[in-house]
């Protein structure tokens, strides 16, 4: 072979090989996706539970993954390295948005994802300056190609000296906002599903029924479901059923439990927050739990019911603490000055009109910051300092009247019959009692102001307006039916002694009211973690990350949503919570207590509060050890009520 | 560009419905073209076990277990068994992934691979008809035409080439099981891998 043709031979070959030989696509060459470790808080207490959080970025285009990834993909992993003392707890999985490709399915997320973790602080940890968190991070991120990432992560976050050196940083916004995209279970909403051939049938029972949602459901496990089957859905009265196709995978007989996550772009509560929820649903038919009373019923049937308990309520009311000086005042006054039955009848419809308009405006407003997204709670007022010193101020006034320091232009002395036209006073004197009744809630109050705040403007008008009937009602019986005055002593010196008394009663009230005012404004450190005396129940600050973790612990954990302004929370406090007896065992059955501090407000508190249903408080909570479920308990506790709870398994 | 030329190619080749194989069933027959150019029929290897291997040579699920050793292993293992291995590139053209059959062939000899064929599925009818979801996606049929594993080609999901030396492998375990004439303990698992690119 000549030299020419070698040359062409070998350029031929050159040419063939250049042609032929594929260029596999290497690791991408650019990163597109990216991983950093944060944390929204400046440093970290010992002894605490903070939240750790990947803040993982995607560029255009491309994903990740789930926890269950769907037809394809890898969730991410993390394999944390950590010194003694601190602990990690599993990754808390905002809720994925379907990835079609094709004809395939897939669970995951886009731009960015913060994957927050619970990071526990030892109170013996043994570094004082800092804390050193080290992870690595395995990662599949894909667009029309997929490349897996790794990185090996660090945190170090300084020991906060004491509570007031932890301040937030940029980060909380999207904590805040990946906190609200965590799925949670909510009692009040229940599952539970049926195999039907080729379907499994989920229901969901809920009693915020949007007809326009469009439901999906996300399993946990990637071999329940087609991911790519639609998911049928059908709305009812009572919720939702989703018809979900079977794996062809499945070979597990007869499934025990339907768990996954449940999403409502609409929002699964009245406004449009809470678009998650966690489900665990049980083979039907399964009774609904009938918890307490306090469960929330059924709008169409309860209704009637619900007003009846808001009467009742109206009227157990009269007896709170700060209530019953009021009405002990309006008696008084009816037997002073013997008006005659039509104006003392006019006089205390006066006294009615004003604690009518006085509900439905305190109706009103919790019905308007609702539908702002905030959530208010009965009592809410109360959390303002400014409110707090004015009500005491107004009470103080009236104690000051009673001792007989001063008068007002009211008519409170001496045996002079009313001026027909001095209804005012009347009147003002309903709306101060309900306001000083507010943060009082009595047994039946809690149902029926619950559904008032849940259903429609018409059905919430309705019930509160037999609220303020049951608070209007003694006086009012007593103005129109005089003679039931007659079982009362006739007018002497008992009055001037009564008034003292009441007096004194009123003066506790703005004394208490002062310590309220104290705590709101910080004031009075009064509500130090480390000031738990060492006889009694050992609380916590209630964090969601930390009763996670104390609820993986396998121990019982006890919740007690509380504020200071709350009359009937601080009975309960003093008659139960501190009863030796609940003590002891709380010790014994080494109970885990969070108290939820709601005396100011506090957005987590509140979502608590809304995940369990309620909308008042005291709420109690108790979790069973190694219970999947929450147990509420009713709003008038006693110790045997506890001791009984805690001390089954 | 490649957008108007999948839309032509899918309106011209007819929707087929994304199926699904139960285990323990008939798996569905088919003819495909090797990257040599014959043709291959499922129902001409009645009386082997066959494996169906979906594979992508640029998916990292896949190149962990070709770089690895992890593939190329088990089919001159089981091929010298008498298995059929028969590993299938469902990609659409201007995916990752889809080449032509010589590049395929070169693939394979510089990993180092030993399947008995390799096939382009690029209209993915025969991934459609298993329903293959991913890359690496396993099927294994005994010689009576059943289908006795579908699923992962180990318990450990990961890009990672260190989890090979703790990962339980669902296919050697199915053979070695239907080979020594016991039952497949596993017969379907949720597999792992890239998407496969119809």
């Amino acid at each position: 072979m000549n030299m020419k043709c070698l040359k062409n031979l070998y350029w031929l070959l050159m040419f063939s090989a250049a042609g032929f030989s594929p260029a596999f696509a290497d690791e991408a060459s650019e990163t597109h996706s990216h991983i950093k470790l944060v944390s929204e808080q400046t440093a970290v207490a010992l002894g605490s539970t903070f939240w750790a959080g990947f803040d993982l970025g995607l560029d255009d285009g491309w994903h990740a993954y789930w926890q269950n990834p769907g037809d394809a993909g890898l969730s991410p992993k993390i394999k944390w390295k950590l010194p003694a003392g601190i602990s990690a707890g599993d990754i808390h999985w905002p809720y994925p948005k379907l990835l079609p490709t094709g004809p395939l399915v897939s669970y995951g997320y886009d731009h960015e994802v913060f994957l927050l973790v619970p990071v526990s602080v030892d109170s013996d940890f043994q570094n004082p300056k800092e804390v050193a968190l080290e992870a690595h991070a395995d990662w599949l991120a894909c667009k029309d190609i997929c490349v897996p990432y790794r990185a090996d992560l660090k945190l170090t976050l300084p020991v906060a000296k004491d509570a007031s050196a932890i301040k937030f940083n940029d980060f909380k916004h999207a904590f805040d906002q990946s906190l609200e995209n965590i799925p949670i279970g909510i009692p009040m909403i229940s599952s539970s599903f049926v195999s039907d051939g080729d379907y499994w049938d989920l229901r969901i029972q809920t009693p915020h029924v949007k007809s326009k949602s469009q439901i999906i459901f996300y399993p946990f496990r990637d071999d329940l479901i087609e991911h790519a089957a639609a998911e049928e859905l059908h709305v009812r009265p009572q919720g939702y059923e989703v018809k979900l196709k079977k794996s062809h995978l499945y070979q597990g007989g007869d499934l025990k439990a339907l768990q996954g996550v449940a999403v409502n772009p609409d929002g699964w509560l009245e406004n449009d927050e809470t678009k998650a929820i966690i489900i665990n649903a049980h083979p039907a038919p399964m009774p609904i739990p009938m918890a307490s009373a306090s469960t929330v019923p059924v709008k169409p049937l309860h209704f009637w019911l619900a007003c009846l308990f808001a009467l009742i309520g109206g009227l157990i009311l009269n007896l709170m603490p700060c209530v019953l000086p009021m009405i002990s005042i309006k008696v008084l006054h009816l037997l002073e000055r013997h008006p005659d039955r039509r104006t003392a009848f006019c006089h205390s419809l006066a006294y009615a009109a004003g604690i009518l308009i006085s509900v439905w405006a305190l109706g009103l407003l919790l019905a308007v910051l609702k539908s702002a997204g905030k959530f208010a709670g009965w009592g809410f007022q109360f959390q303002s300092p400014v409110f707090v010193i004015v009500v005491a101020m107004v009470l103080f006034a009236l104690a000051l009247n009673l001792f007989g320091v001063f008068e007002f232009s009211t008519p409170d002395v001496g045996s002079v019959p009313l001026p027909q036209t001095d209804y005012l006073s009347s009147f003002v004197s309903g709306i101060i009692t309900t306001i000083v009744a507010s943060p009082c809630t009595a047994p039946f109050m809690g149902t029926a102001l619950t559904l008032a705040i849940s259903q429609t403007n018409l059905v919430g008008f309705a019930i509160f307006t037999f609220l303020g009937l049951g608070l209007a009602l003694p006086i009012v019986l007593l103005s129109a039916f005089p003679g039931l005055l007659a079982v009362l002593p006739k007018p002497g010196i008992w009055m001037l002694y009564l008034k003292r008394v009441l007096g004194i009663i009123l003066l506790a009230c703005v004394l208490w009211l002062l310590w309220v005012f104290s705590i709101e404004t910080g004031m009075m450190d009064l509500f130090k973690l480390s000031g738990n005396s060492s006889q009694g129940i050992q609380w916590q600050a209630y964090s969601s990350p930390a009763v996670e973790e104390a609820r993986r612990s396998g121990h019982g954990v006890f919740l007690d949503f509380t504020a200071a302004w709350c009359i009937n929370c601080q009975v309960n406090d003093r008659l139960v919570l501190q009863n030796p007896g609940v003590v002891h065992a709380f010790k014994d059955q080494s109970i885990i207590a969070f108290k939820g501090d709601w005396t100011k407000y506090d957005p987590g508190i509140t979502k608590a509060l809304a995940s369990f249903g309620r909308d008042s408080i005291p709420v109690y909570v108790y979790y069973a050890p190694s219970s999947g479920s929450a147990e509420i308990l009713p709003q008038l506790i006693t110790p045997k009520m506890i001791l009984e709870k805690i001390t089954k398994h | 560009m490649l957008k108007q030329f999948l839309t032509a190619v899918f309106l011209f080749f007819p929707v087929i419905a994304f199926a699904q194989v139960m285990s323990n069933q008939a798996a569905p027959d088919f003819t495909l073209t090797d990257t040599n150019g014959q043709s291959h029929s499922l129902s001409d290897y009645k009386g082997k076990f066959v494996v169906l291997e979906w594979f992508n040579p640029d998916c990292p699920f896949v190149k962990k277990h070709y770089n690895s050793g992890n593939m190329p292993g088990l089919q001159k293992q089981y091929t010298a068994k008498g298995v059929v291995w028969l590993s299938i590139d469902s990609s659409a053209p201007g995916n990752e992934g889809n080449y032509p059959p010589q590049d395929l062939n070169k693939f394979m000899a510089a990993k180092g691979a030993a399947p008995t064929a390799v096939f382009t599925d690029a209209d993915g009818k025969i991934g459609r008809l298993y329903g293959a979801q991913t890359t690496p996606h396993m099927f294994i049929i005994d010689p009576k035409g059943i289908l006795i594993y579908q699923g992962a080609i180990d318990d450990t999901p990961s890009a990672d080439i260190d989890d090979l030396k703790t990962a339980k492998n669902y296919v050697s375990a199915a053979l070695d099981a239907a080979m020594a004439g016991k039952p497949v303990a596993v017969s379907a698992t949720k597999s792992y891998g890239c998407s496969v690119k119809y």
